[in-house]
């Protein structure tokens, strides 16, 4: 419990600093956005007004301050370049990342559980060569060039989805998932490679392990000493790798968004920073940080529920 | 009971091959406490392992035979092997500290041989584990079932070990320095324990150990190895009162007798 | 375990690497054509022995704007290196060393930064500083100096209370002298492993960047804006983006192998 209360400290504490942190960097930022929404001819005193308008005025906590509390609320601020709510902006395009950020995390898992278990145990031997070659090969694609990769293998040669025909969730889920399981494929693919190679080594060392003989000398078999007293051992190592990878897949989405022309919090940031439209920079940022954050502080804790030896430590 | 001759071990990675276990006989009666004692590197654990069919790949019986209540284990199948372990052989080790699975409970530990070769249904199997972990003599037993390896001591591990060994009722136990990785006062509630358990339980115990003042305080007959081989085999107390082997004699020599450890006793007094 | 001098990766990557350095660096200095060059003859031209890598949409040479690509490619990781490794570095070494409540409140910020993908926080300094070379260069910079402080201060606690630096202190070593002469060459194996994974780091981001249009800007020739532009033409003209997604591809691995080379030799 205490850990718990401790763990959740350390969350709003981080929460607040990087709301904070990316607040104030947005405040740095060279040129005034009265002036760019009004043009040059503008009085000064029509750029006061619109300064108030925009909630520019006031020191810089008093601002922090407006803003945290409208943003708690639901209220981002407004698009300078489309004068709609950031918060309407963002709640359309948020499932999309975050079907392609949850779907890449499974399939990660999916894939890198059972190849990772089956190279450790059979460590040394012809497939574990070749899928440690792949491994190395496969880490080494760019996450995009993965994306076009992809396009051209399934939507090109197989024909298993056109590319570009991206079918919006509000038109239906089947095919809406369908076309996003290839950008999920192209950003797990490379984490898998990864996790393959982390959770290899992890199984080589558990292997190792006295418990493992012991294990063997109640009358296990080898399957069930893998499946029922190394595997959990040795995920647990590899799982803090995995809480790091869901702020790299999120990141990788940005990208993937992009080769796969989808509609998604990525490309609403990269169109935003193109425009220099610092409201939604700011507000899909924060959001992002927040998420990878609390998925982070999410993992902590499963991590504790897993691993009975961390409370004491 | 258990009938080895002419046991052969060798490591086939070298060349030329490694014998580390040569000509090896043993016999053993039902309910006996057999010992084997000699230092590290001549071949006793070896011994065990292959009674266990857990000898590593790179070594191999090269020749010899293990009968096991007449049947030859060393035929026996990769599943007649899990058959066999835990249910008619069971093993405790050296190290209480990693021996057991440190991310399961003790309770699915103790109970795992049951889950393994019987039909009982949970409940029937923690209520045995509650017995088992009662008769070893672990306090508080609801608790320790719930607790993970990490939160019991050296002492209490091994307990739970010998729990786990016991449990499905094997026929044989191979004990491998069950008490060398703990402390002295430990180590005797521990041998005492394994005594009581042999009594009540009439498994008979293979005892390992490179310590001959151990293999005193519970085996009734000893085998000395040096270097792979049997160099003297006997009643206990005959071996240390008359030894024929120049190993033994060296072996005896090295135990400090008790003139000295109770010169060491006051020594420790007047340090404190 | 045993101590191999020369492992597999050691010797592949190295030497792929030291390949892949060479490709880069006379990227700066020197290309086949002039990678600007369009000549409306050439409009996808297939690879020939005149244009090894052919020819992209405006009859340009690709192998020679693959080889300035790469020449701005390095320059961008070695930058980013300069100032990631170098400031990271510094940072590591004093707060491992003296410890202390500075040590306390970097390494706190440090866990706060590190959990954020890299890539992210550069598009948050990109979209102040603007792109460009010089601003990826600077954001990137920023963005490695906590992985670098924190692999470095924890290997300069594990030297710091060694014997031998003990010893120095004895004797009468100043810090910086203990820091540079006895505990900087200690963890060099270490060090130089998390460069090439840096080095990877950066040319992926670099390229992520530059994909998606923010990064390198033109008159600059990057890998990632080339395979963004020939991604449209992956059927008519493959090449013009297979040759520059494989250099990529070669630079990361030969990079990635040295790493793994490194960090089994430091074992």
């Amino acid at each position: 419990m205490k850990y718990l209360i401790k763990k959740v400290s350390t969350l709003i504490m981080t929460l607040l600093i990087i709301s904070m942190l990316s607040f104030l960097a947005f405040q740095v930022i060279p040129g005034d956005a009265a002036l760019s929404k009004l043009g040059t001819g503008a009085t000064e005193q029509k750029r006061q007004e619109l300064r108030r308008e925009m909630g520019l005025d006031g020191p810089v906590l008093e601002r922090y301050g407006r803003w945290l509390v409208g943003f708690l609320q639901g209220d981002m601020g407004e698009s300078y370049t489309y004068g709609v709510p950031v918060a309407g902006m963002i709640k359309e395009k948020l499932p999309v990342t975050l079907a392609i950020a949850v779907m890449a995390f499974l399939l990660m898992l999916a894939v890198s559980i059972p190849l990772g278990l089956l190279a450790g145990k059979h460590a040394g031997r012809l497939p574990d060569k070749i899928l440690t070659a792949v491994d190395q090969l496969v880490m080494a694609v760019p996450g995009f060039f993965m994306g076009i990769l992809i396009t051209c293998l399934f939507g090109l040669i197989l024909h298993w989805f056109t590319p570009g025909a991206y079918v919006s969730y509000q038109e239906g889920w089947g095919p809406f998932l369908g076309y996003l399981i290839f950008p999920a494929l192209s950003i797990a693919l490379p984490k898998c490679a990864m996790g393959i190679r982390l959770l290899r080594s992890s199984v080589i060392g558990e292997l190792k392990q006295d418990y493992v003989r012991t294990a063997y000398s109640r009358g296990n078999s080898q399957r069930q000493v893998l499946f029922g007293h190394v595997l959990k051992n040795s995920l647990l190592p590899v799982l803090t790798f995995w809480a790091l990878a869901i702020a790299d897949i999120v990141a990788s989405s940005v990208i993937l968004e992009q080769v796969f022309t989808i509609p998604g919090l990525g490309t609403l940031l990269v169109q935003s920073i193109a425009n220099r439209d610092h409201p939604v920079v700011q507000a899909v940022i924060v959001l992002v940080a927040g998420l990878v954050v609390v998925i982070n502080f999410a993992v902590d804790v499963l991590y504790g529920i897993i691993d009975p030896r961390v409370e004491v430590r | 009971m258990l009938e080895i001759n002419g046991l052969n071990i060798e490591f086939q990675d070298v060349q030329p091959p490694l014998r580390v276990v040569e000509d090896l006989s043993l016999s053993m009666g039902p309910g006996e406490i057999v010992g084997v004692v000699g230092e590290s590197g001549s071949g006793k654990t070896m011994t065990a392992l292959a009674l266990m069919g857990l000898l590593k790949q790179k070594a191999r019986i090269t020749s010899g035979s293990m009968l096991f209540e007449g049947r030859d284990l060393c035929a026996l199948s990769p599943g007649e092997w899990e058959n066999l372990r835990g249910k008619e052989i069971s093993m405790i080790f050296q190290e209480p500290m990693t021996s057991l699975d440190p991310v399961m409970k003790i309770g699915k530990q103790m109970e795992e041989s049951l889950r393994l070769h019987t039909d009982l249904d949970g409940k029937a199997r923690k209520q045995k584990a509650l017995q088992m972990m009662a008769q070893v003599g672990l306090p508080r037993p609801e608790e320790v079932y719930r607790s993970y390896p990490h939160q019991l001591s050296g002492g209490m591990r091994q307990r739970v070990m010998i729990g786990a060994a016991l449990i499905g009722d094997p026929r044989l136990m191979v004990a491998d320095e069950p008490t060398t990785a703990l402390d002295v006062t430990i180590q005797a509630q521990i041998l005492s324990l394994l005594k009581r358990m042999n009594r009540e339980y009439g498994t008979a115990i293979l005892f390992i150990s490179h310590d001959l003042r151990v293999i005193r305080s519970i085996c009734s007959r000893v085998l000395v190895m040096y270097q792979g081989r049997v160099v003297e085999t006997g009643p206990v107390e005959e071996v240390l009162r008359a030894p024929q082997a120049e190993y033994t004699k060296r072996l005896i020599a090295a135990i400090p007798d008790r003139k000295d450890r109770l010169r060491g006793r006051k020594e420790q007094i007047w340090r404190d | 375990m045993e101590k191999r001098s020369y492992t597999y990766n050691m010797v592949f990557g190295g030497i792929l690497a030291a390949a892949m350095t060479l490709f880069m660096l006379m990227g700066i200095i020197y290309t086949p054509y002039d990678p600007e060059a369009m000549d409306p003859f050439l409009k996808f031209a297939p690879a020939s022995l005149a244009h090894p890598f052919g020819c992209d949409q405006f009859g340009r040479d690709i192998l020679s704007r693959v080889l300035e690509g790469s020449g701005t490619t390095f320059l961008v990781a070695a930058g980013t290196l300069l100032i990631g490794a170098g400031t990271g570095t510094v940072l590591g070494l004093c707060t491992g060393y003296f410890g202390g409540w500075p040590d306390e409140v970097i390494m706190r910020f440090n866990d706060l930064v590190v959990a954020f993908p890299n890539i992210l926080l550069a598009l948050i300094f990109i979209s102040i500083l603007g792109p460009g070379k010089y601003n990826v260069i600077l954001a990137l910079g920023i963005v490695f100096i906590p992985s670098f402080a924190r692999i470095v201060r924890s290997e300069v606690i594990v030297h710091r209370d060694m014997d031998h630096v003990k010893s120095a202190r004895l004797m009468g070593a100043g810090h910086l002298r203990i820091l540079f002469v006895h505990i900087l060459p200690n963890i060099k194996g270490t060090l130089l492993s998390a460069l090439a994974i840096g080095f990877n780091n950066a040319v992926l981001s670099e390229a992520g960047m530059s994909y998606l249009g923010i990064g390198v800007q033109p008159p600059d020739a990057s890998l990632g804006r080339m395979m963004s532009e020939g991604q449209a033409y992956i059927f008519t003209a493959p090449w013009s983006i297979l040759f520059p997604g494989i250099v990529m591809i070669l630079m990361v691995l030969g990079f990635g192998l040295l790493s793994d080379g490194l960090t089994e030799m430091s074992v």
